[in-house]
Parts: structure tokens; sequence; C-alpha cells
């Protein structure tokens, strides 16, 4: 427990690290507009600033979530009709050129310096990532977003279920372990035998420890939403199983008769 | 003087401990009574939903006309998802009652199949096959019905717990002196007698999750030829660090896990099918901290990979960027067309560009030599088929599964309608529009995002 613990804190720490060091004052220089291509499925701060832009002209209507959706793939794309622009939905340095152009009113939502590396600030609050982007450091906060299958999709709501879930099942697991618990809820969604919803399946009476110990309302650590979002994004360790036991704790004898699959670490997992 | 007073004292302290005692004894009891009543609620609900879906199902033998006969199995329908959720809100899961919770799905499956989405074209009224198979299903409700009620009566009379079941389990004795233990064994035991109902989607129900391995090419191979198959997969000279160890009789089908030992790095874990030996997952848990690539440089270095380690034939057809990684979902492409039953992702770390994660699966069990079909709809004769109120935004041929997990070739068409983007198949033999699916790619709002942020703090410092 003080383990993991200790490691998250790390884990935070590191990226917090990174953050202080890059100038709050970035200058402006012509280069940083060079910065990244923005194209369907970028994540970032700078995805905000193309979204809270396109939104000052009226061209987005969505969130302003980091995340280059579908939404704002469109909206790129109307963008860039209007303006005479090559129309194909992606942001390089013409678009973002001519979109600084007509949003001179743009205001970083900035308050002034960071409150240096007591928290995290919101890239709400930060410096416009536009122009810090020369400094190559990248938005601190961890982006997660959903990615979308032809099969069936997670809302980022379901997910941070699911990151509980992980936490508090198996946040001292090696990060395979973790991301393996994630697959096994996800592959119970696909089965029949399970409910047909992630609330459903995670508080299922006796179905996972961590619910009925209360473990589940701790705070996800960062490692186990990376762990949702690599067993999201198509990756099974467990190789299809939809139960697993901890050998050393297991409280009843009948998860014992389930065919086994393999050991990850503390954990036997079966179908 | 003094020992009055310490006799007072602890007359005091005995009446408080007494009293403290006492609440907590009722609270403890009381919510003792709140858990036992919602297992209550959701065990009589399961038996008077299982009445209606079986009165329901009787309806639709005796009913000619579809103005009828499509909201009586909606009924069924409806309700056999409600019997599935009130099943599984009780404390069951050790008992495995899944023949019980299977009965239920199949039911509810049969009667969307015939009203709530009947194939193109069909008739709702019953064909012999249909009724024959709505008779047997509603008699084995009839007999799952009996079962639960006298059940029932049981649990009414002789005032049976069902959160003792949650007592047996921690007790971790294999008693089966518990009544309610033993009642819903006798129900699944029933269960398990009836003679199978067989249709289309319902055997594709039961496929579903299964990989046939008949379809995917080569020998098997023994483990060390799979230690040599992954040297030669990840460009590593000799076989030093490599293991192979055969996963249990619970895995989907003969396969391997493979670990290789990586210096100064977490070791790589592949997943490997016995039979060809073919790689159908890989992953490195190594974090990318910055990021020197964007998304469509990666998406190079995807592709450069995929291609060179013989994954041919491929388009990516989407692609998600989290923690300074990349996520590329690839799929069979050939001219123009894309056969999405043939799908890959591969992940990049976008700080060195180099591939750290991989899932084959589909791509192992659905490659083939894809020949582009010669299809009888124009792409303008698809598009007079797609609702007019979506404007459509771009088309090309694919191929899908359909509900029995059969291949069809449609045209893709992306459209929007308001804020939302929308994708719809259109069969492009017959015109049908096979199938609707609404994308969404979206983050956590920033709010949420801050929240969670300043949580983990909170956390770390606590």
């Amino acid at each position: 427990m003080i383990v993991a613990l200790l490691t998250s804190a790390i884990s935070v720490c590191l990226p917090l690290q990174n953050f202080s060091v890059n100038p709050p004052q970035a200058v402006e220089t012509a280069q940083a507009f060079s910065a990244r291509m923005l194209v369907r499925g970028s994540a970032g701060a700078d995805v905000s600033e193309l979204q809270r832009r396109l939104s000052q002209i009226g061209f987005y209507k969505g969130r302003i979530d980091q995340v280059f959706g579908w939404q704002t793939y469109w909206s790129v794309r109307n963008f860039q009709s209007k303006f005479g622009l090559k129309v194909d939905g992606r942001v390089g340095a013409s678009t973002r050129a001519k979109l600084i152009a007509a949003t001179p009113n743009y205001a970083a939502h900035s308050n002034g310096g960071h409150s240096a590396g007591s928290s995290a600030p919101s890239p709400a609050r930060s410096q416009s990532r536009w122009r810090t982007q020369g400094t190559r450091q990248s938005n601190p906060v961890p982006v997660r977003n959903v990615s979308v299958s032809s099969t069936g999709q997670l809302s980022a709501y379901d997910m941070r279920l699911v990151a509980n879930a992980v936490n508090g099942e198996s946040r001292g697991e090696p990060f395979e372990g973790q991301v393996a618990v994630a697959a096994v809820i996800l592959n119970r969604l696909r089965s029949p035998l399970f409910p047909h919803s992630i609330p459903a399946i995670i508080f299922q009476p006796g179905a996972f420890t961590a619910v009925q110990d209360g473990q589940i309302y701790l705070t996800p650590t960062p490692t186990s939403f990376r762990a949702v979002t690599e067993a999201v994004n198509g990756s099974d360790p467990s190789d299809g199983a939809i139960y697993y036991f901890n050998p050393a704790t297991a409280t009843s004898k009948w998860i014992w008769s389930r065919p086994q699959i393999k050991h990850i670490a503390h954990h036997i997992f079966c179908r | 003087m003094n020992s009055r007073w310490l006799t007072g004292t602890l007359a005091v302290l005995l009446v408080g401990t007494g009293i403290w005692g006492y609440r907590q004894y009722q609270d403890r009891r009381s919510l003792e009574v709140k858990t036992e009543n919602q297992y209550q609620s959701s065990f009589h609900n399961l038996a008077s939903h299982v009445d209606v879906l079986q009165d329901e199902l009787g309806k639709s033998l005796a009913i000619q006309s579809d103005r009828n006969m499509s909201p009586t199995l909606a009924n069924t329908w409806r309700f056999s998802y409600i019997a599935e959720h009130d099943l599984s809100q009780l404390p069951l899961i050790s008992l495995n009652l899944n023949k019980t919770q299977d009965f239920l799905h199949r039911v509810g499956q049969m009667s969307y199949d015939i009203s709530i989405h009947p194939k193109a074209n069909q008739a709702r009224t019953l064909s012999q096959s249909d009724w024959n198979n709505l008779h047997e299903l509603y008699q084995q409700s009839a007999n799952v019905e009996q079962e639960i009620r006298s059940f029932q009566t049981k649990v009414l009379d002789q005032n049976l717990r069902i959160s003792s079941v949650d007592t047996v389990r921690q007790e971790q004795t294999e008693r089966s002196d518990n009544q309610i233990v033993d009642g819903f064994k006798a129900l699944e035991n029933k269960v398990s007698q009836f003679p199978e109902v067989r249709s289309e989607s319902l055997d594709a129900l039961k496929t579903r999750n299964n990989y046939d391995v008949s379809t995917v090419s080569g020998t098997p191979q023994s483990s060390d030829q799979i230690v040599k198959n992954v040297a030669t997969f990840l460009n590593r000279t000799g076989t030093d660090g490599i293991t192979a160890e055969k996963n249990g009789p619970g895995a989907r089908y003969p396969s391997y896990t493979v670990t290789v030992q990586n210096q100064n790095q977490s070791p790589t874990r592949l997943g490997v099918m016995e039979k060809g030996g073919h790689i159908v997952w890989m992953t490195q848990d190594k974090t990318a901290d910055h990021e020197t690539l964007d998304l469509e440089q990666g998406q190079k270095k995807a592709e450069q990979w995929a291609s060179s380690h013989g994954f041919s034939d491929m388009a990516v057809i989407n692609s998600t960027q989290y923690e300074h990684s990349a996520a590329y979902q690839f799929a069979c492409a050939k001219g123009q067309m894309i056969y999405y039953p043939c799908t890959m992702t591969v992940k990049v770390a976008l700080d060195d560009g180099s591939v750290r994660g991989m899932n084959a699966q589909d791509y192992v069990f659905h490659h083939q030599d894809h020949q582009v079909p010669t299809v009888q709809m124009t792409q303008a004769q698809a598009l007079t088929k797609v609702n007019p109120h979506v404007s459509v935004q771009e088309s090309r041929l694919a191929q899908i599964l359909d509900d029995n997990g059969k291949p069809v070739n449609v045209w893709e068409v992306l459209g929007t309608l308001d804020n939302n983007t929308y994708k719809i198949y259109v069969n492009a033999a017959t015109g049908v529009e096979e199938r609707v699916e609404k994308l969404k790619q979206e983050g956590i709002s920033q709010a949420d995002d801050a929240d969670v942020q300043d949580g983990v703090n909170r956390q770390n410092k606590a």
C-alpha cells in the first residue's frame, strides 16, 4: 500500500518537475508556430487552444476537451474552406497562421505565472501552449481520451470507473497485471454471461473485492488510468480472461474450478 | 467518598457503553436489512419479470397480425433484459448460473431478431421455424417460471435470507445446506437440461467470442520454434533471454506467452499462437516522457514497422494520442476498399518512434488474399439510400461483419448531422442500410481533469 502510494507519488512528480523547467514567459517566436502537426486523434493543450480559437470565431461549438475529435475535424475543414486553404482537416503551419490572424483578440487563458510545482495547473489556466511549443515541453496533465472502434465504445466516464476498479483491485500489481484486470472488465462487457454495462459489471454483487471493501472509492493513480487506456486501445495480456483471483487470498473454492490461462504477478487469470 | 465517585463513574460508563453498543447493533442491523432488502427486491422482481416474459412469449404464439406481434415480442425482449439484470444483482456470481443467464439472453436475442430488428425485407409474421423456436422457448420459460415460483414460496414461507449466501462464501466451506444456494442450483440444473434452440443469430451468439483456429494457416509449433520466431520478429540475433510458456486450458486457442528480457528495460511480452506461430500481441511497459514526433510522424513509424513485420496491405483507419504515445488502428485494405474484420493496433512511443505494443488478433484470424468485389450498386446509388438529413462527407467501399458474423460488402458513408459524425453502411448489393454508428472521440472535460489531478495530489500528500 505504502509502496504503491510512493511509486504513484513519484510518477506524479516527474511531469511536475518537467513543467516547472518550462519557462512560463517563453518568448514568442515565429518558429514556435511550426510546432507539431495536429490531426484527428491528436491530444494536448495545443488542441484546446485550437478549439478555443475556432470557437471564438464560431467554427467550433463543442467542449474544450484537449482531444482533436470528429467535431474539431469538421470545424477545421470548414475553417480551411472559408479561408481558402487546402481542405484536409490537418492543422499545420499555414492553417495555424491563418487561424492566429483570424483571432487577434484571443487571450490565452492565463492567470499569470505558475504556482510552482504545488499543484498541476489545469491547461485552461496556463499559458498559450502554441507559444511555448518551441520548448517542446508537452502538457503535464495526463490526457485521457477514448478511442473508438467499430465494435463498441466506452465513454470517458466509464473509463474513469474502470480506473477506479483497477486501482482498488490491483494497484500493487505490476503495470501488465493492471492492464490485465482492465482487460477482464472489458472482456466481460463482450460476454453474454455478464451484465451489459460497465457500471453493472463493476458493481455486480460479489464480483470484485475492491467493491466489497470500498477500496474502489480511492482516487485512482495515473498508472491505473494508463492501464485502462492501454486495455481500451486493444491490449489484453490476460489472453481473453473473464475471471482472475489471487491464489493467496481467494476466499472461495469455486474459482479454482475455472479453466486457467496464466499467472500474471499475484493473480491467476481464467475463463 | 472516593469509592462512591468510582462507582458512579463506572455506572455512567457502563450505561454509556451499553447505549453505544446498542446503537452499534441497531446500525449494523439496519445495514443488514438494507442489503437483504436489495437482494429480496431483485429476487422477487426476477420472479415477476420471468412471469411477464412467459406470458408475452405465449401471446406471440397465438398472434397473427404484425400490428400485435411487434409490441408483444418487444415486451419479451425488454423483460428478458430486465430479468437478466435482476439475476446479476443477486450475490450469486460464485454459483456460475451461466445456463440461466444464457437462457434469458437467448430469449431476448430471439425476440429481438424477429421483431425489433428483422432481416431486411422479411415479414414480421413468424415463419414456421421461428414459431417452433418460440414455442420451445415458451415451454422452457414456463419451466423456469415454475421453478422460480416454488423457490419463491419457500423463501417467503421459511423467511430465507439471500445475504446468507455471502456468509457461506466468506466461510470458505463447501456447505450445501444453504437453501438459497440449493434453490438457484436446482434452477440452473433444470435450465441445463433444456434442448437447444437454434437459429442463425443464436448460433452466432455462441461463436461470437470463439476464435475458429481452422481459418488460420500453419502447423502447430514447438516452444523452441516459437522462441526462434519471436527472435526473428524482434530482429534479435540469438534466443538468449527469450522464454516461452504455454497458456493453460482456459485460453481461447492453444497459445504461448513469451517473455523477452531487455537490457536496462522492462521485458517485452508477446502472445503467440501455437498454430503457425503467429504473433498475436506484443507489449512493453515503457512510458514515453516527452514527445519529439507528432501524430503524423508517429503514423509513418507505425506504417514502416507494420510493412517490415509482414503486415502488408494495411491502411490506418484511426489514431489516438495519449500520454506521449499514439495508438494506430490499421485495417486490411485493397485498392480503395477497407476490410474491417481484419484489423490491428500498433502503439508508438512519440519520444523515439519505437513500437511498444501491438495487437493483431483480428488480423491473424481474418487475414486472407482479399479480392475487391464487383458490386451491384454504384456509389451514387448507395448515397440515395442515406437519410437526407445527413450531409454526406466521404464514402468508400468496405467489408463489415453483419449481426450473424458473416462478411458483407458495403458502401461506408461518413456523414454529419448537427454537431455529430455518423458512419452509415449501405449494403453494396441490395442497398439495405446495414448499420449506423455514431462516432465519438472525446476527452474528459477539463474541469473534471483538474479535479482528478487535484485528487491525485491530495492522495499522495496524505
